[in-house]
């Protein structure tokens, strides 16, 4: 039996639900935004405690995405670093805060 | 009175509080605890290994060299590097103007430099580590006097 996966990513990519709409580029995309606090080692001694902020969405939303593009997120701006497709029709994109 | 270990490692953080005005006196002895976004960028001054031997036969001193480490930490977006070395600069210049750490040790020598970033949070963090190769001297029943 088939997995209806569109399906529930129409459910999870909701605003209903747990998605939220953002600003990009000159129009919008509907996604999820996390900004987890993790511990980043960078070869000193202590850790860093440091926000990593995540945008997943729908690969077909950003087919053009590009280093160097931005989301407004809540009012903050983020430029888009690296993204991941998960071959299943989600991206999770990496963004820094500006 | 102190281990001159500690008084070595308490006076590098005193000097550095002051002559590095980039981290805005942001700079800990022995920092373990994470830091954050509020402390940065920070400098935290360590004391690793120390290797010791018997100055001579006949003589109660103890010559000693310690691994002197300092750690600059900067989170920042576009010029981390140059921020970084910036820092680095005045550092390397607060501790070549020290030469003796205020009499307490013979010489302090930078001996290397290791710089990493690492790019998967919301700002790159950079760790510069710079390693102080340092020699002071005390006697074996007194450790906490500097000859």
């Amino acid at each position: 039996m088939a997995i209806a996966f569109a399906d529930d990513l129409d459910t999870i990519l909701s605003v209903e639900e747990f998605a939220q709409t953002v600003t990009y580029g000159a129009g919008t995309l509907k996604g999820i935004f996390d900004n987890e606090t993790v511990p980043m080692d960078a070869g000193g001694t202590a850790m860093v405690h440091q926000e990593q902020p995540r945008f997943t969405c729908r690969t077909t939303d950003v087919s053009s995405i590009a280093s160097g593009q931005t989301l407004i997120i809540d009012s903050i701006t983020y430029n888009i670093i690296a993204w991941l497709h998960d071959g299943t029709g989600v991206t999770t994109i990496q963004l820094e805060k500006q | 009175m102190a281990h001159v270990r500690q008084q070595i490692r308490d006076a590098v953080a005193t000097t550095l509080t002051s002559a590095v005005t980039l981290v805005s006196s942001r700079v800990y002895t022995t920092r373990v605890h994470p830091l954050n976004e509020a402390n940065l960028p920070a400098i935290s001054v360590y004391t690793g290994s120390e290797s010791s031997e018997r100055y001579n036969v006949g003589v109660t001193d103890i010559n000693r060299n310690l691994s002197l480490e300092i750690d600059i930490y900067v989170r920042e977006t576009g010029s981390f590097d140059d921020d970084v070395d910036a820092i680095a600069v005045q550092v390397e210049e607060a501790m070549a103007g020290d030469f003796t750490i205020g009499g307490l040790v013979k010489s302090s020598v930078l001996i290397s430099t290791a710089i990493q970033f690492d790019g998967e949070a919301d700002q790159i963090l950079g760790v510069a580590k710079l390693t102080y190769q340092v020699r002071y001297v005390t006697s074996l029943t007194d450790v906490e006097t500097a000859k």
